[in-house]
């Protein structure tokens, strides 16, 4: 069976039997949270096993040693070295299993011994990666680390359970929370404290329909119409097709590139969020205009999001931050970008991405840049663009190494961008330039900020409400008349 | 409430503006002959041929075909033509197509004949094909390749460089090399993994649907003439075989003195396409 994705006729069948299930099941199911959730929990784990079925083993393991380690650690009779040993033990878990699968051809690579790793090569070399391992292993990680800091009062949502009964309503909790199908392959990466409040009976009255009519038709709208169809472009940016190209395509599809990571991510990030309101729940924002970004810092407050709020909560908070002077912020800064590109994947691309943005980011923190949240309201002047347009191009550069995993490929590119010459592809630039007209223009509205709002106040909420409907209709002209090939999501990869 | 109003809208509208849409691209003039990808230049074709009304003639071939548009062969004997020069595919591909609505005349590209069919290709197209929307596509009709608004565009584009480029100074032709006689090189039987007896088999099936079949070798540059010519041979043995006529358009091009140019080395400039294709059909005109 092929991979149950967002933008598949199998998926649009099983969302409408989980939704009817889910408000107008039979009353055990639709009528009470227990039911609900444990109908959306199920739902999940189908959704997860559908096209590799013993992969809800190893969720339901994660699972569940993350749910009962979280139960210890709200026990109010458990010492503080008792639930420091929970921790460590539910941390090792997670990251062990993560380790095992997604890095445990890469390390032993580079730690064993040539002979051993040739004799278990066979093994480690071939260790399948489970899909979403990542995601879920980050959100295990969440919980047991707000639990921990909670202590025995816990996170609003979880605290300790008393007796079976309420033991089997905080697991099931837990299982929720670690399987919700919509986030659950590619993000946003949810928090336990942003999401288990939120955790109970929900009714059909109080979907709030605009917001998920509205994230779900852009999401695909830039899945299927933007990312789908600038991959058909993109495909000449791997090695050796770029070879004969000019300078111009070069750098267009360097840019095309860009645009269709974001709009693939950002795209699935808003499907995610569009799917958790139609049942009741909000999913963080993941992507906020972030190639309107003025500094790399300020790029990482608007880019995978849930990502980066992670590694600050989880990893640079705890290394000590910004608490211990100069050097050691920036080495902290540089650890967790390093680690944070590993995240991406078992290559060493992926680590020197990692480090190229730690760097950049250290770099800036020497020169005073801050990235306050007000800077992302500061009025735009000539040097913001240009500032703007620089970041962009760095972030695209880097980008990449997430297409060329290989360095000598990277140089390879760079090679042909030096010297003159070589073919241009009209079709290659036509795509490029209608497909991220898109990207562009939804950048440029959020840059118009108090112009957008004048605008409003001029021509009053009726007309606006007419028009921001027309271009969300217009949307969904195009994502049924102008998707591109169907593909694969960039981050399911990660 | 006023939020639930405005969902309502979004919806209301876009199933407004789709039927909209559904009449607007009925009109002929609304059609993309053309797409930006090849995978949809592929569906365009291949929509066309399974849904349109039935033409008169079908060519079957690679994109070295896929360069004679359709519009070259209005107003003559061949005309209405559709054509199933799918990019990255080859004539085998094409007439399982055909074979679902044989028309009168199929002309067959003999450059690939045997040249392995991309199978990323291949299996999109196929894909597409057994897709439920593929097949809702022969009602609906914003469904299809040919309505999509960057196709149209495309296509628009297209056509008027091609108008500028006849008007204007000829394109830089890239010459081919001296020619290659068939004999001279080996050929891989075993290689063709059955391609042979299946393309035996569909053009007897053509043929006892009373098809006309014809081959068609087209000027390719000699870019691709070592993969070609294990081609020309076999087509010179299904010529043989099957009585069937075979044009070479490149010598005839040559005869009548018409240069022939390649935008990129192996395929057809819009210009030397219009003259093959008048010439195809010129060559195919019933005997007066």
């Amino acid at each position: 069976m092929s991979r149950m994705l967002f933008n598949s006729w199998t998926f649009a069948a099983f969302l409408v039997v989980v939704f009817l299930g889910y408000y107008f099941g039979p009353s055990a199911l639709s009528r009470t949270a227990a039911g609900q959730i444990g109908w959306l929990t199920l739902a999940s784990f189908i959704f997860y096993g559908w096209h590799t079925p013993w992969l809800v083993i190893l969720l339901a393991i994660s699972t569940f040693i993350n749910a009962e380690a979280g139960r210890r650690l709200l026990d109010p009779a458990a010492t503080r070295a008792q639930r420091l040993r929970v921790l460590w033990v539910a941390l090792t878990f997670n990251l062990s299993a993560l380790g095992f699968f997604k890095y445990a051809s890469l390390f032993s690579r580079l730690l064993l011994p040539a002979a051993l790793w040739e004799k278990w090569k066979p093994f480690l070399g071939n260790v399948p990666l489970p899909i979403g391992i990542s995601f879920y292993t980050f959100q295990g990680i969440s919980l047991v680390m707000d639990l921990w800091r909670a202590g025995a009062e816990g996170v609003p949502g979880a605290t300790f359970p008393r007796g079976a009964r309420e033991t089997l309503w905080f697991q099931e909790r837990t299982w929720f929370f670690k399987s919700f199908f919509p986030q659950l392959i590619s993000g946003p990466i949810v928090k336990a404290h942003e999401f288990f409040h939120q955790i109970g009976r929900k009714e059909l009255r109080n979907v709030d329909w605009e917001g998920a009519v509205k994230h779900l038709v852009a999401g695909f709208f830039l899945k299927m119409v933007v990312a789908d169809n600038l991959k058909e472009a993109t495909v000449a940016l791997s090695y050796p097709k770029f070879m004969g190209l000019s300078r111009l395509t070069l750098v267009m599809l360097l840019y095309a590139f860009s645009f269709q990571i974001f709009a693939d991510f950002c795209g699935y990030s808003m499907i995610a969020i569009g799917l958790g309101k139609l049942f009741g729940y909000e999913l963080p924002i993941n992507f906020r205009y972030p190639y309107l970004s003025r500094s790399i810092t300020e790029f990482w407050r608007r880019w995978h999001i849930s990502l980066s709020t992670w590694l600050r909560s989880y990893l640079y908070i705890p290394l000590g931050g910004n608490r211990h002077g100069s050097l050691r912020t920036y080495f902290n800064l540089f650890l967790v970008m390093f680690l944070g590109g590993l995240w991406h994947g078992a290559a060493w691309s992926y680590a020197v991405w990692g480090m190229a943005h730690g760097v950049l980011l250290a770099l800036e923190r020497m020169a005073g840049v801050r990235a306050s949240e007000a800077a992302v309201e500061k009025p735009w002047t000539v040097a913001a663009a240009v500032r703007a347009f620089i970041v962009f191009n760095l972030v695209s550069v880097l980008w990449l190494l997430f297409k060329l995993p290989h360095f000598e490929h990277v140089i390879a590119y760079f090679k042909c961008l030096m010297r003159s010459g070589g073919g241009l592809a009209p079709q290659t630039l036509y795509v490029i330039s209608v497909f991220s007209i898109p990207v562009v223009l939804m950048h440029l509205h959020n840059a118009a900020g108090n112009w957008r709002l004048r605008l409003r106040e001029q021509v009053g909420d009726h007309s606006w409400a007419w028009t921001e409907a027309s271009v969300y209709a217009a949307m969904v002209l195009l994502i049924i008349v102008n998707s591109g090939t169907p593909g694969e999501f960039i981050y399911f990869q990660f | 409430m006023s939020r639930n109003r405005q969902a309502l809208r979004i919806l209301w509208l876009a199933g407004l503006l789709l039927a909209v849409f559904e009449l607007v691209v009925r009109v002929p003039p609304w059609h993309a002959e053309l797409a930006e990808s090849n995978f949809q230049s592929n569906l365009i074709r291949v929509q066309r041929v399974l849904f349109d009304s039935p033409p008169r003639a079908v060519i079957a071939g690679s994109s070295l075909s896929g360069r004679l548009l359709p519009s070259y062969f209005n107003g003559t004997p061949l005309a209405p033509l559709d054509s199933l020069g799918l990019d990255g595919l080859s004539a085998s591909f094409a007439l399982d197509l055909i074979l679902k609505r044989p028309p009168s005349v199929v002309i067959i590209e003999v450059n690939t004949l045997l040249t392995p069919v991309n199978q990323h290709n291949g299996e999109l197209v196929d894909a597409a094909i057994h897709s439920y929307l593929f097949r809702l596509s022969r009602y609906l009709h914003v469904l299809r390749a040919q309505s999509r608004p960057a196709s149209m565009l495309y296509s628009w584009l297209k056509a008027r460089s091609r108008k500028r480029a006849n008007t204007t100074a000829s394109v830089p032709s890239i010459p081919p090399p001296g020619p290659v006689h068939s004999a001279q090189l080996p050929i891989d039987r075993a290689s063709d993994g059955g391609l042979r007896d299946r393309l035996r088999a569909q053009i007897q099936i053509l043929r006892d649907h009373d098809c006309r079949i014809v081959l068609m070798r087209l000027p390719d540059g000699g870019r691709a003439v070592w993969s070609s010519i294990p081609s020309f041979s076999f087509g010179d043995d299904l010529a043989r075989e099957f009585n069937l006529v075979q044009i070479d358009v490149e010598v005839e091009c040559s005869r009548r003195g018409h240069p022939v140019s390649y935008s990129d080395g192996m395929h057809l400039t819009a210009g030397s396409a219009r003259e093959a294709s008048q010439l195809l059909a010129e060559q195919l005109a019933p005997a007066p």
